[in-house]
């Protein structure tokens, strides 16, 4: 039995790993079980036969017996040891200025690093590759090989091949040395893919390699990827030693990091202060140190051959390359069972069928290391034709001339099918083999599935992946189609081949500037799958909707096929509808669309059947007749046929097997139309979800949908909880879903939160950060980090004490004196501008004055009433009226009072003394800001000010005018403000997600008024009170960005863009919807997803200046283009980068002078 | 027979005080908003808490008109002058416009003129001579004494600018709120019926316009 390498731990959720099968010597070990315990993953101590294998009765050394020369020393390190080594990969080792690898990828932990740079998110490899190495990892090597009885590892039954050299382990307690290595940091979701060290000048000596940190499972095989491997779990102080021939070339990898299993030696140390930024960083980190490696020879690194590693620039090329899970997919092709050799190279014919160009393999993160090429679908003539999928690098092209060269660009050329009765046959040559190139062909029959993203955030490439049925994946295709010529030239004439004359060459491009003709919702993957559906079966999985079967088994067709929800099964409804088959006018975007459909010249594909149970349980409404003239009844009419439609659809998709494991978790309303046969039921649904009467059928089965999907993440959530050690863990911490995803298809690496809400600063944290005179220890960008990451603990008075800081209303560089002197002159000013109104008739009774008064209490009047100090009405004033007044008394009352007594206020809710003064607060806002004047909405912003300042005016009032400071802008007379804001987020939709920037161009939502109330009083109408003080004062800190609530709002769209984008086609559907999140977003993810959105965007950009740099240096690469192309070149690889406007490069921007 | 969609535009005047309305007088203005109106109208309910509105939603309610169901889409927008520039998405494809005044305001009822046209040059129907309007006197509940413009004065007004329906409402009381929408929505329906059918624009399920200008109630 063949079983495949790679898929055996495979990081698909499904089936979660089960790590019964893994060897885990750390259970043999009593002192450990606390370790084992805490970090819940545990594997077997009986999974595999090992043997002992330690030169002494006070170490434990084993060798498994599967895997000749394999060493095992599990918790060979001392817990001061390993300390030790986190301490120097860290601090020392990886000092900066470390070239290539320390820019926007690479963020460190600020402190116990350096300094300068921000902290917090991707870090991965770098190495002196120079130097000398630390004399405690040499001890620790050379301990470690001493430790063993190589004896015991070989001994006479030994039957490896080792070459000239001979027995040398016999000699290794003597001679090793180890002197140059490697050290490697993985991060959770990380994976280091099959490979084999190639080390051609000594293969044989040991491998010392070094764990630290979070736990991993290490899988070791045989010299070819059909050796089933072993897998063992290693943890933090385990050293694993590789030797011999046969296991230095075996292959090797580490599917997974196992997350939170850091011990507690390695955690932070509530005592150990200047320890708490590595346990920081640790948290997340496996620490994997190897010596030696020989760079003076080849070697293999995450899956990638590197030839001709000579020089230390090189190593250090090489590592700021081979770091992170999405650049491990790279292989050459010249790899044990490339497909390319079952093929008989010599007298066979390949004629070119289809190509593209401007196909591009991204061997490392960079954008200068892109290859260029093209993808092409090529027939390999015989008796039973072949068909193969190929990509050739344009170098290899180039090498074989003009010809060559044009074959691909006139098969592009034409859009049309070259079938077997095609006069125009083109024959070429498929390139030779070329170690480096990473050309590949292989038949679609050994193809299993492609991985198919469109271009969308954060990566304005689509791109697809293609999985080998053998396991191997192939390099990554990224679409370039903005300087493809499929995409720039205007479609060839459609009707080419009906009279048979060949137009070739087509007319030429009409201008370069000419716009491009490319269709919407449509890219160069697309066509190729459009292309490949006419050789092959092509199926979407509906369990992961990028997933593409070829040609699938039975059971993979019922594994993937069946749906809940599918895309287009609104649109179908509407499709079925007598209205549509009016010539009526329904706009384009409103006919069905299915999301990836080939061209209709294209022949059909018989397996397109609507499967999904929505389409299924929806009869196809009778065939009314309505006339043309009626089509817009007809419509509406539609939709109320929809409306019905849905509730059964709800109630068969409810009642599906499939839905039974959710059906627990749905929510009790919804859960009451599982079987329910009535339309009461769901009528009763909609009443108790606040439904109105009538909703588009979109926006009720948009909300529906949005309903179950998150109770389903809730589900899932529980589960992982429940039950950590079946779940495939990884994922459970992170709520990051849909970003995983989306950073897939990125060739940058995923950034992280740093979230921290479970822990907020508190009382003890705040105290530390201030010494003697109240001056402060820590610096100022410090504690906003710390308030970011954490926020502040809602117990007692801190916040009261915290806003003033954060919001600057009080000076972090300063002494308890220096402030309270600052305080001071702030509260006379408070008071000299109050009493510009306060108790002054002439002023408070004139007429602008009178007007500004009522906007303010009508207002304040409504604001917050649930609060307990707004929510008490003043006690009746009837006595105090009776009672006598002081003339003088009733008329400082008359004249500072700025809501009227209740008897006087008719409809409007009762006042009190808070309301009052806040109304007042508001009002000496007027005074101290002249040119804004009081706006609805501002009452909003200071309420909360005033229930954390526990009623203190003063203070109220200044933290409100530094509030004001950061949104004066959106108050604006000519709205000024608010229409840049609104403008750039729809700029940074552009940029993030252009997929839901043409969505809302459809619909004409690109003003993006339904996020005008989150952006103009920063969310506070759509969070509980408590969450709205959370949030802002994580938007005190401009940490990140001084407009980071433009990230918060784009974290809420892109949480629900799936929902908009299939179910809601309008403006004021989306509108509705929007509004209706008030009250149901949940604000750690959603901070959570702004933060990853900020650091994805400031990597775009970086990308995007990096290209720009590269392009001004002359090329280099002048062969690669060729004829036609070189003209235009340059402009079109300009015109690849999207324009970064001044607004969009603000949002880079943080902190305040 | 089919649904129709009607969209109302809704405007609420804007309540401009009084200078000498201040102690006695004061309470000659108070604030009744469009979301209390629309409230009233669509969910039966009156209540002196609901926020300033802030950017904008709408309201749906299902009828029946002259046996015809018929959907409502009655929108609500920022009442501050201030925000009006977002008005133009929400105008557009109106069927009905609805002007609010408060009958003990006489300064919100001379701003009716302001409020229409600035509403046609908004909203540019298809054809503003006919496009239709509905007026509210609303606030009706408080005492006869405070009211400053009689029904007479109000009627005439209507009657000059084409016939425009005219009704007294209170949002606190449910006075006339359900006669005065039914109106609205015969209007609109009208409106929908004579228009040819929509061949550029394409369905008039979009934005259902009841705007409300002004009162930053």
């Amino acid at each position: 039995m063949v079983v495949n390498f790679v898929p055996m731990y495979p990081k698909a959720r499904f089936p979660p790993p089960d790590l019964s099968d893994v060897l885990d010597l750390a259970l043999l070990d009593e002192t450990r079980t606390l370790e084992v315990q805490a970090g819940i993953w545990k594997g077997s101590s009986n999974a595999l036969d090992y043997r002992d294998a330690s030169s002494s009765s006070n170490i434990k050394a084993f060798t498994i017996s599967r895997i000749p020369g394999l060493v095992l020393l599990p918790g060979f390190l001392s817990h001061a040891k390993q300390r030790e080594l986190v301490q120097w990969s860290l601090a020392d080792h990886a000092r900066y200025p470390n070239e290539t690898n320390l820019d926007i990828h690479y963020i460190l932990p600020e402190e116990g690093l350096w300094t300068y740079y921000h902290w917090g998110t991707k870090q991965y490899d770098f190495t002196k590759g120079k130097g000398k190495i630390h004399d405690v990892l040499v001890n620790v090597c050379q301990s470690a090989v001493n430790s063993v009885d190589w004896n015991q590892v070989y001994g006479p039954n030994d039957t490896s091949d080792w070459g000239e050299a001979g027995l040398e382990w016999k000699t290794w307690s003597q001679s090793y040395e180890p002197d140059a290595g490697i050290v490697n940091f993985y991060q959770t979701k990380d994976t280091l893919m099959a490979h084999v060290d190639r080390s051609e000048v000594c293969a044989t000596s040991p491998l010392v390699s070094i764990s630290l940190g979070n736990a991993a499972v290490f899988l070791i095989g045989g010299l070819t990827r059909d050796t089933e491997p072993v897998p063992i779990l290693l943890r933090s102080g385990d050293v694993v030693i590789m030797s011999g021939p046969a296991c230095r070339r075996a292959f090797h990898g580490v599917p997974r990091i196992l997350s939170n299993t850091l011990p507690d030696h390695l955690a932070a140390q509530p005592d150990e202060p200047q320890w708490a930024p590595f346990a920081e960083y640790m948290a997340t980190t496996r620490i994997n140190i190897n010596y030696p490696l020989l760079i003076s020879v080849n070697f293999c690194c995450c899956g990638r051959d590197v030839t001709r590693l000579e020089s230390h620039d090189a190593m250090t090329a090489l590592f700021s390359t081979v770091s992170s899970g999405s650049m491990v997919e790279i292989k050459r092709t010249d790899d044990l069972h490339s497909p390319m050799a079952d093929l008989n190279l010599e007298d066979t014919k390949y004629r070119l069928v289809y190509t593209k160009s401007k196909v591009y393999v991204n061997p490392t993160a960079y954008a200068r290391d892109n290859i260029p090429g093209f993808v092409a679908l090529v027939k390999r003539e015989a008796a039973n034709p072949t068909y193969l999928l190929a990509w050739i690098p344009e170098t290899l092209l180039n090498e074989k001339g003009a010809t060559e060269w044009d074959k691909f660009a006139k098969v592009e050329e034409s859009s049309s099918v070259l079938d077997e009765e095609d006069e125009d046959v083109v024959l070429i040559d498929l390139p030779t083999q070329r170690p480096e190139s990473y050309a590949f062909s292989v038949p679609l029959t050994s193809i299993y599935s492609l991985i198919v993203h469109a271009p969308t955030l954060s990566s304005w490439y689509g791109s697809v992946g293609i999985n080998l049925i053998n396991g191997d994946t192939l390099p990554t295709l990224h679409f370039h189609d903005d300087e493809s010529k499929s995409f720039t030239l205007p479609s060839p004439p459609a009707k080419r081949r009906s009279n048979g004359v060949t137009t070739y060459p087509p007319p030429p491009s009409t201008s370069p500037a000419a716009p491009s003709p490319r269709p919407n919702n449509s890219w160069g993957g697309e066509h190729l799958l459009a292309r490949l559906r006419l050789y092959c079966h092509l199926l979407r999985s509906t369990l992961q909707p990028s997933l593409f079967l070829v040609d699938p088994s039975r059971a993979d067709i019922e594994a993937h096929s069946t749906q809940l929800f599918a895309d287009d099964a609104v649109d179908d409804i509407l499709a079925q509808s007598s209205y549509a088959n009016s010539h009526s006018p329904v706009p384009t975007h409103r006919r069905p669309r299915p999301l990836s459909s080939p061209p209709t010249t294209l022949s059909p594909n018989p397996y397109s059947h609507r499967s999904s149970v929505l389409h299924r349980s929806l009869a196809s409404p009778a065939s009314n007749a309505a006339s043309s003239s009626q089509a817009r009844t007809a419509l509406l009419q539609s939709f109320s046929n929809i409306t019905r439609a849905t509730r059964h659809a709800a109630q068969n998709i409810l009642s599906h097997p499939l839905a039974k494991p959710i059906i627990p978790h749905l929510p009790d309303p919804v859960k009451s139309l599982v079987n329910a046969n009535g339309e009461w039921e769901w009528g009763s649904w909609v009443d108790k979800s606040g439904v109105g009467e009538f909703e588009s059928a979109r926006v009720y089965l948009a909300r529906w949908a949005r309903i179950v999907a998150e109770e389903g993440e809730r589900a899932r959530r529980r589960e992982a909880q429940a039950l950590p050690s079946s779940s495939t863990a990884a994922e459970e911490t992170s709520s990051l879903g849909i970003f995983e995803l989306l950073h897939s298809t990125s060739n940058l690496p995923t950034p992280r939160t740093s979230r921290d809400p479970e822990h907020p600063v508190d009382e003890k944290i705040w105290g530390g950060w201030f010494g003697e005179e109240g001056r402060p220890t820590v610096r100022f960008e410090h504690m906003k980090r710390e308030v970011f990451r954490r926020g502040i603990d809602a117990k007692g008075t801190l916040r009261q004490r915290v806003w003033p800081f954060v919001l600057g209303v009080l000076d972090w560089e300063a002494t308890d004196a220096e402030r309270a002197e600052r305080w001071e002159e702030k509260r006379k000013l408070y008071h000299t501008t109050k009493d510009e109104w306060c108790g002054v008739p002439e002023v408070f009774d004139r007429a602008d004055i009178l007007e500004e008064r009522h906007r303010i209490d009508v207002d304040c009047r409504r604001t917050d009433r649930t609060q307990p100090l707004f929510a008490t009405p003043q006690p009746t004033p009837s006595e105090a009226k009776t009672a006598e007044m002081n003339d003088e008394k009733e008329r400082a009352k008359r004249y500072s009072t700025i809501s009227p007594e209740m008897a006087d206020i008719g409809a409007q809710s009762p006042t009190n003394e808070h309301i009052d003064r806040l109304a007042g607060i508001l009002l000496t806002y007027n005074f101290y800001e002249k040119e804004l004047g009081y706006v609805q909405g501002m009452s909003d912003m200071c309420a909360p000010i005033y229930v954390v300042m526990a009623a203190d005016e003063e203070l109220t009032f200044w933290c409100f005018v530094e509030f004001m400071n950061r949104m004066k802008q959106n108050f604006l007379r000519d709205q000024s403000g608010m229409k840049k804001q609104l403008l750039t987020l729809q700029e940074l939709i552009e940029v993030m997600d252009p997929e839901l920037y043409r969505h809302l161009e459809k619909t004409d939502g690109l003003n993006l008024f339904f996020c005008f109330r989150w952006v103009l009083i920063a969310f506070k109408r759509e969070f509980p009170f408590d969450d709205v003080l959370r949030l802002w004062e994580v938007l005190w800190t401009d940490y990140y960005s001084n407009d980071f609530v433009l990230f918060v709002a784009l974290a809420v769209l892109e949480s629900h863009r799936d929902v908009i984008l299939r179910y809601l086609v309008e403006f004021d559907e989306i509108l509705k919807y929007c509004n209706e999140l008030s009250m149901t977003i949940e604000l750690d993810s959603t901070l959570a997803q702004a933060e990853v959105l900020f650091l994805s965007f400031a990597q775009l950009v970086a990308d995007i200046d990096r290209r720009r740099a590269d392009e001004q240096k002359p090329s280099m690469e002048g062969l690669r283009r060729r004829g036609s192309q070189k003209d235009k070149a340059t402009p079109e690889t300009t015109l690849s980068m999207p324009l970064l406007s001044d607004n969009l490069r603000d949002l880079l921007k943080a902190g305040r002078d | 027979m089919g649904r129709v969609l009607l969209k109302a535009c809704f405007t609420l005047c804007f309540a401009i005080p009084r200078p000498n309305a201040i102690g006695p007088g004061y309470n000659s203005r108070r604030h009744v908003g469009k979301t209390s109106l629309m409230n009233q109208y669509v969910n039966k309910r009156f209540s002196n808490q609901y926020k300033a509105t802030i950017g904008a939603d709408f309201l749906t309610k299902e009828i029946m008109v002259d046996d015809r169901p018929v959907t409502m889409q009655l929108w609500d927008t920022a009442g501050q002058e201030r925000f009006q520039s977002l008005g133009v998405a929400f105008y557009r494809g109106a069927d009905c416009c609805v002007l609010v005044y408060d009958v003990n305001n006489a300064k919100s009822f001379e701003a009716l003129d302001s409020w229409r046209d600035e509403f046609l040059i908004q909203a540019s129907p298809h054809d503003p001579e006919n496009f239709p309007f509905v007026v509210l006197g609303n606030k009706i509940d408080v005492e006869e004494n405070k009211r400053q413009v009689s029904q007479k004065r109000a009627m005439a007004w209507c009657q000059s600018k084409g016939n425009i329906p005219y009704f007294e409402t209170s949002a606190k009381e449910a006075i006339n709120v359900e006669q005065a929408f039914q109106a609205v929505a015969k209007n609109a329906l009208q409106q929908v019926q004579e228009e040819p059918p929509y061949v550029d624009y394409p369905i008039q399920l979009g934005p259902g316009n009841s705007q409300s200008y002004g009162c930053n109630c």
